[in-house]
């Protein structure tokens, strides 16, 4: 009964737990964090960049795990907790960079550079957009050859998720070159949590959707076959 | 253009709620979306039992 009620009202749930959290946000940021040093504007929006661009990793590195559970055990909930994962990251992934053109703009002049970081975080993000239309261009008949050929695509496509973190260029200023206020790790860190959680939130309900798609494209499948 | 932008976004607090306006509403809108699909799904789904 209450499980019904919190899966009738998940939407509202999820969007009144954002809206606490970007006014409790406020209130940290503004009122109990100092300012950063080292920034032109502000360093602010590194409480939602940072976690959200992780956040994103995390989601990548589940649809990393799926394929090679997949492979090997050849089970099909992998397969939907693979898909499941990279829609999730790329709509993460989106606000990502979002957050970080908005920010770039103030801080740095420019909304986009093609600097290194940003250009490798673009070519990862497509890589998995490049992975969800690949699959829904794939011939439905097969279900199995779709989800191995998924699999090969997410294994191959993983690299690009460190090469992301790891190649750091001129406009993202590296650690030591700022400074943050006392205290700011474990706002940091409280931002983590709460985004993480909402990206697992977000996984489970995508994985809902593509439970049901599935059934109802085999439903559809044999009443094709029948007529 | 670039100076109405600048001025827009640099303080800090217009950075910051530009920033959180943009997440809430992307959220919102993938909210949404995933919402109606499902709900989609789900009658389909149902129907077809149905039958």
């Amino acid at each position: 009964m209450m499980r019904e009620k919190i899966q009738k009202n998940q939407n509202w749930i999820i969007l009144a737990m954002t809206s606490i959290f970007t006014i409790l946000n406020y209130f940290l940021v503004f009122i109990v964090v100092k300012p950063f040093q080292g920034f032109n504007v502000s360093g602010h929006p590194i409480f939602y960049m940072v976690p959200f661009a992780f956040s994103t990793y995390l989601c990548f590195a589940i649809v990393l795990l799926s394929a090679v559970l997949y492979l090997w055990r050849k089970d099909m909930r992998f397969d939907l907790l693979l898909v499941s994962g990279a829609q999730t990251g790329v709509v993460v992934g989106v606000i990502t960079i979002i957050v970080g053109i908005i920010w770039s703009k103030p801080e740095w002049g420019y909304w986009w550079q093609w600097e290194p970081r940003q250009t490798v975080t673009l070519i990862m993000w497509l890589a998995y957009v490049g992975l969800l239309v690949f699959r829904e261009m794939m011939d439905e008949k097969s279900h199995e050859k779709k989800a191995t050929l998924s699999a090969i695509f997410g294994i191959v496509t993983s690299p690009s998720v460190p090469l992301s973190n790891f190649v750091v260029g001129a406009l993202h200023p590296p650690p030591q070159q700022t400074t943050l206020g006392p205290g700011v790790g474990l706002y940091l860190m409280l931002n983590f949590l709460f985004i993480g959680f909402l990206t697992l939130i977000l996984i489970y309900m995508s994985y809902r959707v593509n439970k049901i798609d599935i059934k109802l494209k085999k439903i559809r499948r044999i009443k094709m076959e029948q007529v | 253009m670039t100076d109405f932008f600048d001025e827009l976004l640099g303080s800090e607090l217009s950075l910051m709620f530009f920033i959180s306006i943009a997440v809430w509403i992307f959220i919102f809108i993938y909210l949404y979306f995933t919402n109606i699909r499902l709900k989609k799904l789900e009658t389909e789904l149902n129907s077809l039992k149905d039958e």
